[in-house]
């Protein structure tokens, strides 16, 4: 795979991720670890659209969230 | 009758979290006629830790703070216990530690002796919660969600049973409440799946 399909791989899973966070409950927060606090959805989005330490981390969750599915981990 | 001791401090939003969650696992441990050693507070600092540990000699520790592959926080994130520095306090006694990484470093030098026991997290923790509860969390569902098995987790030591039941007994909970989520029409649900999957996989027994 070059380089350039490995970087398209990764915007498509960053959509994803961001069509899904779009459709988040307004009242869901989320913690994840000790930076930041809870995290609402608009926060979320930021973190993911900038692709900070804390927007991969997210990415990271929900594709082996979407892994598990498709392997009927869950 | 065992010693247990509470680690609790109540700083900022996600700890008070952690700290009102806990509260009835201190009332449980007495319940069952433990002598228990609650530091809470401005009290889950490193002198009274170090002090209580010490002294006392707990045969179970239940660490509510935030954390780092070293080290463990108190009260205003305070390095209570730091790999390399105090670690070896932990000797002979189980630990659940309910902090980010722990697992990763401090976890793993501390059980090399044999006699102790380590229940931590190899990653950053996820913690849901649903707005609608910010002044009444123990109703907080979504809240629950993450923490009730991590009680059931507590509650199961505080039990005698072994660490790997207990561990067993959480992450069955877990995976329970995950599998039911996954037909939940509540949207609030749907969005703490992903997290709530990565909270279960992460929780180890060293």
């Amino acid at each position: 795979m070059t380089n350039d399909q490995s970087t398209s791989k990764e915007d498509i899973l960053k959509q994803i991720v961001l069509e899904r966070l779009r459709q988040t409950s307004p009242t869901f927060k989320v913690a994840l670890g000790s930076k930041g606090g809870f995290l609402h959805k608009e926060q979320l989005i930021n973190e993911v659209t900038k692709d900070t330490n804390l927007g991969r981390k997210i990415v990271d969750i929900q594709k082996r969230y979407l892994e598990s599915l498709k392997e009927g981990i869950i | 009758m065992a010693i247990i001791l509470f680690s609790r401090p109540d700083h900022d939003q996600i700890i008070t979290y952690l700290y009102m969650h806990s509260r009835e696992l201190v009332e449980y441990a007495k319940q069952k006629s433990h002598n228990v050693l609650n530091e809470e507070r401005t009290n889950a600092n490193k002198g009274r830790i170090e002090g209580v540990i010490k002294k006392k000699r707990p045969d179970l520790i239940m660490f509510n703070g935030h954390g780092d592959e070293r080290t463990i926080c108190g009260h205003n994130n305070q390095p209570l216990i730091e790999l390399d520095k105090n670690h070896r306090l932990l000797r002979s006694t189980i630990v659940y530690c309910l902090s980010c990484k722990s697992a990763l470093e401090l976890g793993k030098k501390s059980v090399e002796d044999d006699t102790t026991t380590f229940i931590g997290y190899e990653d950053d923790f996820a913690l849901g919660r649903d707005t609608r509860y910010d002044s009444t969390p123990s109703k907080d569902k979504l809240g629950n969600l993450f923490l009730k098995p991590s009680n059931l987790l507590m509650k199961s030591l505080i039990k005698g049973n072994t660490t790997g039941d207990a561990v067993e007994k959480c992450k069955s909970k877990m995976r329970e409440d995950i599998s039911k989520l996954r037909t939940s029409s509540e949207q609030n649900e749907q969005d703490a799946l992903p997290y709530l999957l990565i909270f279960e996989q992460e929780n180890y027994v060293l």
